[in-house]
């Protein structure tokens, strides 16, 4: 089953420039994919798109099935059940970290809220308000109150630019685990492709508002052509071994 | 819930409405004021007539200015009585503009002197202040001076002070010289005026008195009233400036001193016309013509109220009869040529 | 900005239409006053053109920048110093710079005369040391410029002061690692960082600068709104007067684009604190004389003219004092706490419901909304009374009813007009802060299910709690000192405190004035002590 559908999907800011043009894919239940590309390419436009956040200039949106975007409808944020982590985690500072998970909560507040404290290995951290929190810990309390809902479908913007490289890999296995174990569908944007193919089933590489490529991981390696590997690849000079390690987990 | 608001908004209009229109009617013995004038001793004087009378007088104060405006705009629904102003222009202004209509009164007319009130009786004066020359007794012989034309003499080079020409008293003393003696000669009245200033004209005419007492000029145009006030300040240094200077009444040979009044008009749409009538005969009445002169250093327009001790010792004066009409008429004139001779 | 027709009716909601029309009901004046325009110019325009024009554009050019200047110095300064260091009373002095914004500065400018004008009270005690000075002259441009800065310059002090607590101590740090002079640190770090707070203080100060009547007028320099004043009244040209507050507002709406692109060009991605955790240094040796820079302006802005005014009061007091006095305090701080509450609430309205619209155009009218501030208070009257006039008409002739009453009688119509003059003074310090908040955290509530109500309640109003409250004191301050739209628009039996000094004033009566100049100087120091001790409680 395909949990989300987008067809010929424009947005134009400003009427003139377009920020996303003429995309259309499509995502499995249950898949990781990751949106690749550089800064000013589209990729939060796009998530903001399937959010709802903002509304298409043209295209239609389908999550499960239903349409939540096109000319004429459009469904709003509250009622898409999407989860969508920001890049700064976007923490209520005036709460503390229970009422903050507990946020959208209707019923069985605490249960839930322990149960989530539980699985991000933050128990005795309730009580304390964001700003006592590390970057890390800040990140999980921000995935864990999205994942109190139950989201259809989980948006991560960003999710390990703010980390340092050593932190970096444990964690995308880290969250990759807690995905896969409740078989969360996810996307996530990215301008680091080795996140994408540590962590995604399959990646979409976007360039100036155009999907330029649509492939699952295998596919990517056996893309030399792949402009955007073949410069990521350059510019960080990276040792053949540390992709060998990754197509090997694979 | 935008309609559900809005029907709110209406009642509560409705209801204030409906309050409003039945307090009048209940209570028609009221009087609507707007005034210039907001000395404490009007207050005492309208609380009086208010016991005397009954009638509740409602006082709205800004500048004469505004209050016309006010009028103007509110049109038929003015809730406005009275006009009552501090100078002659401004009544004519707003006769001009059809906000006054006419009080005849036979008591008005036997006491108010025919320069002081309109041909038609739109307006009346009520005080008058004159606009006189003060001088430093250490430094000028009174011998020296004569007239408000003398003042543009070189022997006053450097010596005169006077304020802004956005002064509504130095427009019409503007005004009655070009009355008096036409506008080309005016023009050049006040470019020797400004000629012989001490300093470019600032503060208040109460400065002008302090500049005599610090040396910056030697004598200075003012208005009585100001002077009265400075002699009877809280303030000492202000009783040691007002006492320094000398009041002499200029054009005593000739066409007499300029004055100006303080005056009051019944507006067009008044509600209570009568009550009005009985208010400024009250004004002009001896007894609250005596308070005005005693309380507030203004000279009384009903001949038999005794004028006050202060105003006395300044010793009695001819005073220019022009109509006070002419003030009004010419007082845009008189600001265009101020300005055009650059009199800041 | 294109219109996207064929989305209208998608992103059409109903925040839209209540944007569009509360922004239109408060603007009602601006479109008077447009509407007026269009009349041709007065008779009297022409004159205006040879004689004045020149003048009062230099003039008031002279006075934007010298005020601007002083106020600069004086704001950033004085708050640096109270940030970076420690010092005896150093809590009593960051509140005490913000008291001249508690006096009126036409009040200031007559007591500075009072003060150094002939036989004034500083003179007379150089006398005593055999100083035999006569005055110092204030009443020249110089002086006004001396004397708008004193009492304005807390406006950029209090935005500077609060970015410069929010910087975190790394910065500083990591400045002098670096091997940067305390002074260059200053130059080259705090001050362009705290660029949006110096520039939204000194538009403050100009539109200030632009509206003063009473002090420009009695130092006799034409700006343009004595000459907005004198047109109308002494040439009797209102329509030369409403051309002139054109220009005015023109000159205004360009200082504000020149904001506009200063603030565009400079955003610093900053954490910054929300609490202030600077660390401070103490000040010892020589550097005790930093404290001049402290001292000067609480002297110049507050202590002398209070002084002056404690006198004359102590002059007057039997004649002026009597207890009705406190009747009046009691009005005008209902008035005014009404004001701000109405201001303060309709300013979030406009600042969510523009959110809250899809369609872009909408979220434009809130800005007109706010053009009262740079409007002069006495055009903002005609403009009002010529307006509500219209809608009693309407009432007569249409629904045969007489609302005049209605108008006149009560304080409607003045407080619209407090509300359409400053609107901009809430609206502007509260929608800054929710720029600061951004837009995730009301997006990820959303996200969560919560509707827009429950957002607001939930997030937006505790994390905007101080600046609603700051905004509130502002305009709370403003109310009660403004004076040209009081004047004209208030009913019979409405006094405020402004009012009756400015009365005492228009009679040359200063003196006398002092007594009610003092209870609303200390009735604004009252209030702003109250939420001071409240926020330090509560903190």
């Amino acid at each position: 089953m395909k949990i989300l559908e987008i067809n010929d999907l424009s947005k134009s800011y400003d009427g003139k420039n377009n920020a996303l043009k003429d995309c259309s894919f499509s995502i499995e239940s249950g898949k990781i994919c990751a949106i690749v590309g550089e800064s000013g390419s589209g990729k939060s436009t796009l998530l903001k798109l399937i959010a709802g956040l903002e509304r298409p200039s043209a295209g239609q949106i389908k999550i499960k099935g239903k349409v939540v975007s096109n000319d004429d409808i459009i469904v709003s944020p509250q009622k898409r059940n999407v989860g969508l982590v920001f890049q700064d985690f976007a923490l209520f500072p005036h709460l503390t970290v229970k009422e903050n998970i507990s946020f959208g909560l209707k019923k069985d507040k605490t249960k839930k809220v322990d149960e989530l404290l539980k699985k991000i290995k933050m128990e005795g951290y309730g009580n304390r308000y964001p700003s006592e929190l590390s970057g890390g810990q800040e990140q999980r309390v921000s995935i864990a109150r999205t994942l109190a809902l139950n989201p259809e479908l989980l948006l991560l913007d960003e999710p390990f630019s703010s980390l340092d490289t050593n932190l970096k890999s444990d964690l995308r296995q880290e969250i990759k685990q807690i995905i896969k174990y409740i078989g969360q569908s996810m996307i996530f944007i990215t301008h680091d492709i080795f996140d994408a193919l540590d962590i995604a089933d399959e990646i979409i590489f976007l360039k100036e508002g155009n999907i330029i490529r649509h492939s699952s991981i295998k596919n990517t390696y056996k893309d030399v052509e792949n402009e955007y590997l073949k410069k990521s690849m350059k510019e960080l000079k990276l040792n053949a071994e540390r992709i060998l390690k990754a197509v090997n987990n694979k | 819930m935008l309609r559900r608001s809005l029907i709110v908004v209406f009642t509560i209009m409705l209801i204030s409405c409906g309050n409003d229109k039945s307090e009048i009617e209940e209570n028609n013995q009221v009087l609507t004021l707007y005034t210039h004038r907001h000395y404490d001793t009007d207050k005492e004087i309208f609380k009086a007539f208010e016991e005397k009378s009954g009638i509740k007088i409602n006082v709205v104060k800004a500048n004469a200015d505004e209050l016309i405006q006010k009028m103007e705009s509110e049109g038929d629904q003015s809730p406005a009585d009275l006009l009552l102003t501090v100078d002659a222009g401004r009544l004519v202004r707003a006769k001009s503009k059809n906000l006054l209509q006419a009080a005849n009164s036979d008591i008005i007319s036997s006491i108010v002197p025919a320069h002081l009130r309109d041909q038609d009786n739109f307006w009346f004066g009520l005080t008058k202040r004159a606009r006189v020359i003060v001088y430093d007794k250490n430094k000028i012989d009174p011998s020296e001076l004569s007239t408000y034309e003398d003042l543009t003499n070189d022997k006053w080079k450097n010596k005169l002070l006077i304020r802004s020409s956005g002064n509504i008293y130095n427009q019409s003393l503007m005004a009655s010289i070009i009355a008096n003696n036409g506008e080309e000669v005016a023009k050049d009245w006040a470019a020797g005026i400004v000629n012989n200033f001490a300093r470019t004209p600032k503060g208040n005419d109460r400065d002008q008195v302090k500049s005599i007492l610090a040396g910056e000029g030697e004598l200075a145009i003012i208005n009585t009233y100001y002077l009265g006030k400075l002699i009877n300040s809280l303030d000492p240094i202000e009783v040691e400036a007002g006492k320094a200077v000398v009041v002499f009444f200029p054009n005593q040979e000739d066409r007499g001193t300029h004055i100006n009044i303080s005056g009051i008009g019944v507006a067009k749409f008044a509600p209570n016309k009568e009550n009005a009538i009985k208010f400024i005969e009250y004004l002009i009445s001896k007894e609250v013509q005596e308070k005005f002169a005693s309380a507030n250093y203004e000279y009384p327009v009903n001949a038999e109220a005794s004028s006050s001790e202060l105003l006395n010792s300044w010793g009695t004066f001819k005073e220019d009869k022009l109509n006070l009409s002419k003030l009004g008429e010419l007082n845009k004139k008189a600001v265009i040529l101020f300005d055009e001779v650059k009199w800041q | 900005m294109r219109f996207d027709l064929k989305h209208f009716k998608r992103d059409l909601n109903q925040w839209s239409l209540y944007t569009v029309a509360i922004s239109l009901f408060i603007a009602i004046p601006v479109f008077t006053i447009i509407f007026h325009l269009f009349n041709g110019k007065g008779e009297m325009w022409d004159h205006i053109v040879t004689y004045f024009l020149l003048d009062y554009v230099l003039n008031s050019i002279a006075l934007l920048f010298g005020t601007g200047i002083i106020c600069f110095s004086l704001g950033t300064a004085s708050a640096w110093i109270v940030t970076k260091y420690d010092f005896p009373y150093r809590k009593l002095i960051e509140w005490l710079l913000f008291m001249p914004l508690a006096i009126p500065s036409y009040i200031v400018a007559y007591s500075y005369v009072g003060l150094l004008g002939n036989g004034g009270t500083f003179i007379r005690f150089l006398n005593m040391f055999g100083i035999p000075i006569k005055k110092i002259e204030m009443m020249n441009i110089y002086g006004l410029i001396a004397v708008l800065s004193f009492s304005l310059f807390p406006y950029v002090y209090a935005g500077t002061r609060a970015m410069f607590k929010s910087y975190p101590n790394s910065i500083r740090e990591s400045a002098y690692l670096l091997g940067a002079s305390e002074i260059r640190y200053f130059f080259s770090v705090a001050l362009p960082l705290a660029s949006p707070a110096i520039i939204g203080g000194l538009f403050l100060v100009f539109m200030e600068v632009l509206n003063d009547y009473g002090a420009a007028k009695y130092y006799g320099i034409n700006t343009f709104t004595t000459g907005i004043f004198r047109t109308w009244t002494a040439l009797e040209d209102i329509q030369s007067s409403i051309y002139l507050s054109a220009l005015l507002v023109v000159l205004a709406l360009f200082i504000l684009a020149i904001v506009k692109w200063f603030r565009g060009k400079k955003s610093y991605a900053l954490k910054f604190n929300n609490e202030d955790k600077t660390k401070r240094y103490n000040l010892v040796g020589y550097k005790k004389i930093y404290l001049i820079v402290v001292f000067i302006p609480i002297l110049a802005g507050f202590v002398f003219p209070v002084f002056q005014l404690l006198i004359w009061a102590v002059q007057t007091f039997e004649v002026i004092f009597n207890y009705a006095l406190f009747s009046i305090v009691i009005q005008s701080v209902l008035v005014a706490l009404f004001t701000a509450l109405i201001i303060v609430l309709i300013a979030l309205l406009l600042i969510y419901f523009s959110r809250w619209s899809i369609l872009k155009t909408p979220r434009f009218f809130p800005k007109i909304a706010t053009l009262g501030y740079v409007i002069p208070g006495a055009i903002i009257g005609i403009g009002i009374i010529r307006s509500s006039n219209s809608i009693i008409v309407f009432f007569d002739t249409y629904l045969d009813l007489k609302v005049g009453y209605l108008f006149y009688g009560s304080s409607v119509v003045l407080i619209y007009a407090y509300i359409f003059r400053f609107l901009a003074v809430g609206y502007n310090s509260i929608e800054a802060n929710t720029l600061k908040l951004g837009k995730h955290l009301e997006q990820t509530s959303y996200l969560l299910g919560i509707d827009k109500f429950v957002t607001f309640v939930k997030i937006d109003l505790p994390l905007l709690r101080n600046s609603i409250i700051s905004a509130f004191v502002l305009v709370f301050i403003d109310t009660l000192k403004e004076l040209p739209l009081t004047l004209i628009l208030k009913p019979y039996d409405l006094n405020t405190l402004a009012v009756k000094a400015y009365e005492y004033a228009e009679d040359e009566r200063v003196a006398e004035a002092s007594i009610p100049a003092l209870l609303l100087i200390s009735t604004i120091v009252i209030l702003i002590t109250l939420i001071n001790y409240k926020k330090s409680k509560t903190n």
